[in-house]
């Protein structure tokens, strides 16, 4: 279903289509039961931009990238995705309009082969192209080697670089990563750097939330700091990496 | 020698209408999270549509294929319905929709068509029987054993092979993260009530076609037996749900054989008994995984 996405909604009209940007949230309120994860957030992400989204633990960086994915229903506000609404409660709906969230704790399917996991990635195309599959393969030696094992047994590595890949089967135009360096040894950790910054390089839209401040302020363009479910400071990546990250978790931030 | 191969045989021929029971009730389990316990009512509207069919003058076999496709459709319009308005609400929620969905269609079938037995004559070839080598096997567990195991066999090459297998198996092990795919929820869940209802219909024919009648209550001892064989395999495994209502239909056989005549009665008892001496030594079913609490 690769739309081409060029109109744009009356809530952007103003805007020049080509500054569109990928992502627009706004004024987004999330809560689960009495607990408010998010309160009145915004953010854009512009098209082939890598934005950081940075914060401690519990700060609410996964419910903001699950929402923005359509997992979550907002109680107030919302996310356009290329100028359109993001129906909360209908991940599939975002998922076939070009967005990839590649999870916290990578969730592959461990139990299926890795080329399942690579061919429900594909889902939303209608069918799984063997030209995708050996571009994944290329991209990806090592599960082209493990093409038949159960992704289970793959090593944590292997695992994110499954879950990207899987991604990657759909062509997205966006891919949200969620803690992409979680429980990986730090060469890892560089070589998937590495692939995100290649991925942006493609033409990749990336939102990467990253409790390791320091390296996504080095991988990313411009920054958003959450703490306790609000936006605490944003600017560009390198303006942020000169504060203090203490500072900066505890809402001392640039600009805002 | 003799009479453990004949019981065997026996065994192997409930077993095997005890393993589709079974997988049709794990398919929504495993996909939503659901135990539908009318489940058992779609046997009933198997049953209930032969008997119509066969009174306008259809053939049994025909009546047969008729009545699965009905338990199919009774499935889908139960996921429509039913589950579908209550989605999100949770397991205990559903689960008390679903007694009470199975209570309804029961006063629907007593008030609207009868109280009472109503008999599906099987043609008379099943109730032949050929004797081998000092065995005797009905044509009726025959044919019972070869319906059961190519319905299986179907249904796991389904499941292994095309997109909609591949995409239900997904969506089993994490529905949200199937859903982050594009995978749609709503057709993937229609699809798994959809299977379970012709796995019903299936088992619905063999079992109809043994007992020869139909009651508003005919659901009730195959949503046990469905409900049990689930649970002795481990909740959540296909595979297991199928050796569940296999290891429980043969031991249902062997003690009805084999336990002394006073007791006889008490068989079922017996047998859930031992199901509870197994599931004491392995909490998790025979295939289960360690449980887990899902959020």
């Amino acid at each position: 279903m690769g739309e081409q996405l060029v109109t744009s909604s009356s809530s952007t009209a103003s805007t020049v289509v080509a500054d569109q940007p990928v992502i627009a949230v706004t004024s987004l309120t999330v809560r689960y039961g009495a607990v408010t994860a998010l309160r009145e957030v915004s953010l854009e992400v512009g098209r082939g931009e890598i934005v950081g989204v940075l914060g401690p633990n519990g700060a609410g960086k996964s419910t903001l990238m699950r929402t923005i994915a359509g997992v979550h229903k907002p109680v107030t506000g919302q996310v356009l995705l290329e100028g359109r609404p993001v129906v909360g409660g209908a991940p599939e709906k975002a998922a076939r309009a070009g967005l990839r969230l590649v999870p916290e704790g990578r969730r592959i399917f461990g139990p299926l082969t890795v080329e399942e996991n690579l061919r429900i990635g594909s889902m939303s195309r209608g069918s799984t192209l063997k030209d995708d599959l050996e571009a994944a393969y290329d991209r990806f030696p090592i599960l082209g080697e493990r093409r038949s094992q159960s992704a289970g047994t793959l090593s944590g590595g292997e695992q994110q670089q499954l879950a990207i890949a899987r991604a990657l089967m759909a062509h997205p135009t966006v891919i949200l990563y969620d803690e992409p360096s979680l429980g990986l040894a730090p060469r890892i950790v560089d070589q998937i750097f590495e692939l995100i910054a290649h991925l942006r390089d493609e033409g990749v839209t990336s939102v990467l939330v990253e409790q390791n401040a320091r390296l996504a302020l080095d991988l990313s363009d411009r920054a958003y700091v959450l703490g306790s479910g609000s936006i605490t400071a944003s600017g560009k990546s390198s303006d942020l990496a000169k504060i203090d990250l203490a500072q900066l978790y505890l809402g001392k931030g640039a600009q805002r | 020698m003799t009479q453990f191969l004949q019981q065997l045989i026996n065994g192997l021929s409930l077993g095997s209408i005890f393993a589709v029971l079974a997988l049709g009730l794990a398919m929504v389990y495993g996909t939503l999270g659901i135990l539908n316990f009318a489940y058992g009512e779609l046997i009933a509207i198997t049953g209930y549509t032969m008997y119509f069919a066969t009174q306008a003058g259809l053939s049994f076999w025909l009546s047969a294929l008729i009545g699965a496709v009905a338990a199919a459709v009774a499935s889908i319009l139960m996921q429509l319905l039913v589950f579908r308005p209550l989605q999100g609400t949770g397991f205990v929620t559903l689960l008390f929709a679903s007694f009470a969905l199975s209570q309804v269609l029961q006063g629907i079938f007593r008030q609207a068509i009868s109280p009472r037995a109503k008999g599906i004559p099987a043609p008379e070839v099943l109730s032949n029987v050929f004797e081998f080598g000092g065995l005797r096997i009905s044509v009726l567990n025959v044919v019972t054993f070869v319906i059961a195991m190519v319905s299986l066999g179907l249904f796991a090459l389904f499941m292994r092979t095309s997109r909609s297998g591949l995409q239900m198996r997904a969506a089993a092990l994490d529905l949200t993260t199937t859903r982050l795919q594009g995978v749609s929820a709503g057709r993937v869940i229609l699809l798994a009530f959809a299977l379970s209802g012709i796995l019903a219909g299936i088992a619905g024919v063999l079992w109809i076609s043994r007992t020869g009648t139909v009651t508003p209550t005919t659901g009730a001892t195959p949503i046990l037996v469905a409900f049990v064989a689930v649970v002795l395999g481990g909740l959540g495994s296909t595979v297991g749900a199928v050796v569940g209502g296999f290891v429980f239909g043969i031991l249902e056989v062997f003690l009805e054989a084999y336990l002394p005549s006073g007791v006889v009665p008490f068989q079922f008892a017996f047998a859930l008994i031992a199901v509870a001496v197994v599931l004491f030594a392995r909490p998790e079913g025979l295939f289960g995984k360690a449980v887990e609490v899902k959020v």
